[in-house]
């Protein structure tokens, strides 16, 4: 079973806090995307081990992008 | 009072025509342009 | 020669210095102060606080009709009405009408949020401004600072730089003055509502929304043309993507130009004679009392509509209403994110955000209409 992480609005990524490989939990400050000049933390929907990421620091997301896909145990 | 009264009214009123108007607008360039769309789709 | 070296000290302004000016000087420090140190509007207040100085210093005669330098960046920009359309021909240039074109819905929370230009223009009526003086002291409401100036230069040029200077503040102020009155009107249930996937607009669209809402909006109230026109104009270079410069100009250098040459001369209308006077408080507080209704009754506007909707909206939305952009849609975002960490607001937030410049700039064209 995979989830994705999708970004929930466009801008650009500032901090990018997960690896692959890395174990989550729900509600983990994946990474922080800047939007209209503002901080805005995504979260991890689900527990998991993170298994790819798709953007790195300082990449121009647009909204609904998959920004990285959870693997659920 | 009675003239800032008529132009409370008049000036509300004026702008939620506005935005009615433009409400109108955008879903009218909506439904035409998203028309467009489905027949070019059809002719492809 | 010691007459002729006593001359020269009376010609220096030492001896006319009153009061008054130093007063005004220590608005302007504050005014500057806020803006360096605290990050309050710095584009604009600073250059304001700078021309209120300039303004208070005697015998320079900065504004001195037809002489001072000053004057005549003020005749030829604001009262000839060339900067605030330029400026708004930036702010169309920087504005994407996306998210409000994807949920038209909340137009109306655009217009909602006016309901406090006009009843703060209703309120300063009633306690002594004159009907142009209260049209101006409501404008400030919609949270807009070139449409103020615009408004003011028309209506009541006497109470230009304070409600220009009470506008912008407050604009600074919206993290602050904006929550509480969001949270009172709402419950935690209906600041969790999460919105609907917004739909594709697409580019077609886009292009088409500033050209006829300039032909509707114009042909309804004729007066707000040149706000409206420039902004159009500036939304249509940017979406047509074929005049990428003109864009980028119109973004960057033109808007950076003008500003200055907006706060410098708004600043330098704030005389001693002028602005100390005990309405200049009245402005002030009602210009507090402006932001605060625009954004309950923009609130109170989304519960209303969510009578009605099947699919409900977040309450919280309708705060953007107030024009101040990207500020109230920042906060709006942050307070729903208080609820509900996982719920993104921001992009909702930004459709009635720019519905409130609309809004605004009718606002003030129906007011000149009437009054002029």
């Amino acid at each position: 079973m995979a989830q994705e992480i999708i970004a929930p609005l466009a801008g650009k990524v500032l901090q990018l806090n997960i690896a692959v490989g890395d174990k989550v939990e729900e509600d983990d400050e994946a990474l922080v995307i800047e939007a209209m000049k503002m901080e805005t933390p995504i979260y991890v929907p689900c527990d998991g081990t993170i298994k790819q990421i798709n953007v790195k620091e300082g990449d121009e997301i647009e909204e609904e992008d998959v920004l990285a896909i959870i693997g659920k145990e | 009072m009675v003239d800032g009264l008529i132009i409370f009214i008049a000036g509300l009123g004026g702008v939620f025509l506005g935005m009615a108007l433009l409400y109108t607008s955008i879903r009218v360039t909506y439904l035409i342009t998203s028309g467009f769309d489905k027949k070019r789709k059809k002719n492809d | 020669m010691i007459e002729k070296l006593f001359s020269l000290f009376k010609t220096s302004g030492i001896f006319y210095l009153t009061p008054g000016i130093l007063v005004m000087w220590a608005v302007a420090f504050t005014l500057i102060y806020l803006a360096i140190a605290k990050d309050y509007e710095p584009l604009l207040l600073l250059p304001i606080g700078f021309g209120i100085i300039l303004a208070n210093l005697p015998l320079a005669g900065l504004m001195d009709p037809h002489e001072g330098l000053l004057w005549k960046f003020y005749h030829y920009g604001i009262q000839w009405e060339i900067i605030p359309p330029l400026i708004f021909l930036g702010l169309g240039a920087l504005t994407d009408f996306g998210p409000l074109l994807a949920n038209p819905g909340l137009i109306f929370l655009g217009a909602g949020a006016q309901a406090g230009v006009y009843l703060t223009f209703f309120a300063a009526h009633a306690i002594g401004f004159n009907l142009k003086e209260a049209a101006t002291v409501g404008i400030i409401g919609g949270a807009d600072g070139p449409t103020t100036i615009f408004l003011a230069a028309k209506l009541a040029p006497h109470m230009l730089g304070s409600c220009a200077v009470a506008a912008y503040s407050y604009m600074a102020l919206v993290p602050i003055i904006q929550p509480p009155i969001m949270r009172l009107l709402t419950t935690k249930e209906e600041r969790v509502i999460r919105m609907k996937k917004s739909r594709k607009v697409s580019q077609l669209e886009k292009i088409l929304f500033p050209i006829i809402s300039t032909l509707l909006i114009i042909i309804l109230v004729p007066a707000s043309a040149p706000l409206i026109s420039m902004f159009m104009l500036g939304n249509l270079f940017r979406e047509a993507k074929a005049v990428a410069r003109l864009t980028h100009a119109a973004q960057n250098e033109l808007l950076n130009i003008v500003t200055i040459f907006l706060g410098l001369p708004v600043g330098a209308t704030m005389n001693a004679e002028i602005f100390l006077q005990t309405k200049v408080i009245f402005i002030f507080f009602l210009g507090l009392f402006a932001f605060a209704v625009s954004t309950a009754t923009g609130v109170i506007l989304a519960k209303f509509m969510n009578l009605f909707l099947k699919q409900k909206i977040n309450p919280l939305l309708g705060a953007a209403g107030v024009s101040a952009v990207p500020m109230a849609a920042r906060v709006v975002h942050k307070v729903g994110a208080q609820a509900d960490k996982k719920n993104y607001l921001l992009m909702y937030a930004m459709g009635p955000n720019v519905a409130g410049v609309i809004g605004t700039v009718i606002a003030a064209g129906i007011f000149l209409t009437l009054l002029k």
